[in-house]
């Protein structure tokens, strides 16, 4: 490519062509990440499955689970060496990526809960993780969030709410004063900064 | 009536370079000098231009052994693309 002038619809063409190639460009390996997760999780849920119907003994089936140990280390030296040799970073790609990652933290965050609020309050399942998991759900969404509009205080938002949550196994009967903390903190507040941002942008 | 053209803009390797990066968060030199198929003297002092006039940032680093250039467009850039832009429409439009 020459660095003369050139005549202005030549210059639409060059804007339409590079702005196609970026659009279209999928880094290599970016699936890699699905296919590990669906093989680990598919067998996992297998073994548990045929332990559960055959062993006349049930309390260690689930720990089948910590498989998903090997994901994570997985995921994280995968992750770095995808990192460092990407070629080139778009915003569907964080995106794409923060959406898991927001995903992958709230399932190894829920069961962990459960076990905490089953054993330290023997409380039913159900209403002790009603209102946390509504604080996770939230802090996913602001996680992928924080990418979209490329809006740190979305991303302090979903810590906030990761922070919430754990609050709400450890003082239970405060759940609801966290819940309305968590829509200030984490909705309120930043809605605010955001509405004030998108006015100086205009 | 025509707006004058960025002649920082108005350069066809320097173009496709703003063009890739508007859609990109950051993209390697090696990255652009693929999609652009310059030659690496020719894209690096292109770069280099766009880098002085604050449309895009430069950031050298090193994977393993290779040193790795990053670019990525900065606020003033992407102004200066939709300027750029604006002022094309108006040669563009019909009269």
């Amino acid at each position: 490519m020459e660095t003369n002038k050139f005549s202005e619809q030549e210059s639409l063409e060059v804007i339409r062509q590079m702005i196609n190639t970026a659009r279209n460009s999928l880094q290599k390996g970016i699936a890699d990440f699905m296919i590990f997760w669906g093989y680990l999780i598919a067998a996992t849920a297998i073994t548990v499955y045929i332990l559960q119907h055959t062993l006349l003994n049930q309390d260690y089936v689930q720990l089948a689970w910590l498989s998903c140990i090997i994901g994570w280390g997985y995921s994280i030296i995968k992750g770095r060496r995808l990192h460092k040799n990407r070629p080139y970073r778009t915003y569907t790609n964080v995106i794409f990526g923060r959406l898991w990652m927001g995903f992958g933290i709230a399932c190894a965050l829920l069961p962990l809960s459960y076990i905490f609020a089953v054993h330290r309050f023997n409380m039913p399942i159900i209403w002790i993780s009603l209102t946390p998991t509504i604080l996770l759900m939230q802090g996913v969404c602001l996680f992928a969030s924080s990418s979209i509009y490329r809006f740190k205080p979305f991303m302090y938002a979903a810590m906030a709410c990761g922070v919430l949550f754990l609050c709400c196994y450890v003082f239970p009967w405060h759940q609801f004063l966290f819940l309305a903390l968590c829509q200030i903190v984490a909705l309120v507040i930043p809605g605010h900064l955001l509405n004030k941002k998108a006015e100086n942008d205009v | 009536m025509f707006k004058p053209l960025d002649p920082l803009l108005h350069s066809e390797l320097r173009l496709a370079i703003m063009s890739l990066l508007i859609g990109l968060q950051e993209a390697d030199f090696g990255y652009l000098k693929d999609k652009t198929k310059a030659t690496s003297g020719n894209l690096s002092v292109q770069i280099d231009k766009l880098r002085e006039a604050s449309y895009i940032e430069v950031n050298k680093s090193f994977k393993g052994k290779m040193p790795c250039t990053t670019c990525k467009i900065t606020p003033q850039g992407i102004a200066a693309f939709q300027t750029y832009i604006d002022a094309l429409q108006s040669y563009l439009e019909p009269k």
